[in-house]
């Protein structure tokens, strides 16, 4: 050790949290910075956060910030990872693979609706932020919505043609939507979002259910939503 | 066409740089010429450097104008980036505007705005990408910009509401989220050249809501 402020950080920490393994501790602060990262970036974005806030929000001293990240981008890249994974992993979970796919979608539009509702911070972190961040953060960005559009072109095996569908019919949705929650974040702070899940839904679905199909599967989204 | 009037026309196109010394043109030809390629700088800085590596000593070095006339036409680099947008935006929705006959049904002009949006873009990569991809890495003032501009490129390439339709703030933004995301993606994975291909997409896409998709994809297939 080769810092006081190291040494007093690793120290506070034992005091408040007992006896955990030092593995546990260095989980708690990478976790806490990460946590304090995001708080920051929603509020101030990526350009009007600084090392310094970040530690202080954290609590944490800045040589323990620099046992966990090489530099700011390499912080904020994890926190970006952390915000789509978990919301990612919120989603799998409230759309599980057992049910049927029109389900799945309706099922996890409501738990993306429900999580930028609940925390509309991360949301614009996700949504406003990662796309001015620097290349990787981009990338991570990018990457999401392919995950989307991957998820989204199963429903081509409910098409009655599948294969007179444009490729890009996922990219599109995918896009539209994502923009739709931009706007709503940027002009009303993501209030009433939930309101949106039989419209997205029905937006969603509407390349490969017919007409009928389509506003049964809207009209569930209204009523259980 | 005279000498002096092609060269004004040279110049008006940023094709050429105004000769040292007394060159006879008028003052004010003058300056509108340095504030044009000052313009043209921002384009190439941005194309070369992102939005954030754009300094203003790189826009004056692409545009070979000295950084105190820089100052002289603008306060700083967001001020000349939202001029050069402003007039890229009018030029490519008067583009679409004018694309076609007007007296042609609507979807006609639906596919030819859209034609001439994805020949306008695929022209000229670096304006393309100025216009699409760098405003929302850019943030503030500019991505507001760049999306009250979607919103009137959505209103170019959809009927006008009827009164009773409730939810048309929704649909235009689903509507450009899918061009804008469709167009942007093929930009930032360098492929401008092949945007036309997207055309028979994004008719289907645009007209859809409208028209049934079945209807939408035979029209945008012919």
């Amino acid at each position: 050790m080769q810092y006081l402020s190291q040494r007093l950080a690793v120290e506070s920490t034992r005091t408040r949290r007992g006896d955990q393994p030092r593995g546990s501790v260095e989980a708690t602060q990478r976790e806490r910075i990460l946590a304090a990262t995001e708080g920051l970036i929603a509020e101030k974005g990526c350009a009007g956060t600084s090392i310094e806030a970040i530690v202080k929000a954290a609590g944490v001293a800045t040589i323990t910030f620099y046992e966990h990240f090489e530099d700011k981008e390499a912080c904020f890249v994890a926190t970006f990872e952390r915000a789509f994974e978990e919301t990612q992993a919120a989603l799998i979970e409230a759309a599980p693979a057992d049910l049927a796919w029109d389900d799945r979608v309706r099922a996890g539009l409501r738990a993306l609706l429900a999580t930028i509702a609940a925390d509309p911070g991360r949301a614009r972190v996700c949504l406003v932020e990662a796309q001015m961040g620097g290349p990787a953060l981009r990338a991570r960005y990018e990457e999401a919505l392919d995950d989307a559009v991957l998820f989204l072109r199963h429903g081509r095996g409910l098409a009655s043609a599948p294969g007179e569908l444009s490729s890009s019919v996922e990219e599109a949705t995918v896009g539209g939507l994502a923009w739709l929650l931009r706007e709503r974040l940027e002009t009303g702070g993501g209030g009433g979002v939930e309101d949106l899940l039989p419209r997205m839904t029905e937006i969603a679905l509407s390349p490969y259910l017919g007409e009928t199909l389509r506003a049964t599967v809207a009209e569930a989204a209204r009523d259980d939503g | 066409m005279g000498d002096a009037a092609r060269s004004a026309a040279e110049l008006a196109a940023g094709r050429t740089r105004l000769p040292p010394g007394r060159h006879g043109l008028p003052r004010d030809f003058v300056a509108e010429n340095q504030r044009e390629r000052l313009l043209n700088g921002v384009v190439e800085a941005v194309a070369e450097h992102g939005f954030g590596g754009t300094t203003i000593g790189r826009i004056t070095e692409a545009a070979k104008i000295s950084r105190r006339t820089f100052y002289e036409y603008f306060s700083g680099k967001e001020e000349c980036f939202l001029a050069a947008y402003a007039m890229i935006d009018a030029h490519v929705r008067g583009a679409m505007l004018a694309a076609g006959d007007p007296a042609a049904a609507w979807p006609e002009q639906v596919r030819e705005r859209l034609a001439t949006l994805l020949e306008t873009l695929a022209r000229d990569s670096a304006v393309a990408r100025f216009y699409l991809v760098e405003p929302l890495a850019a943030g503030g003032e500019i991505a507001a910009r760049y999306r009250d501009a979607m919103q009137l490129l959505a209103e170019t390439i959809r009927p006008e509401p009827t009164l009773a339709e409730m939810d048309v703030e929704v649909r235009d933004q689903v509507l450009i989220g899918g061009v804008a995301t469709l167009i942007a993606r093929r930009l930032k994975a360098g492929d401008a050249a092949k945007l036309s291909e997207l055309l028979p997409d994004l008719v289907e896409l645009v007209l859809a809501p409208y028209m049934g998709r079945d209807e939408a994809r035979r029209f945008a297939r012919i």
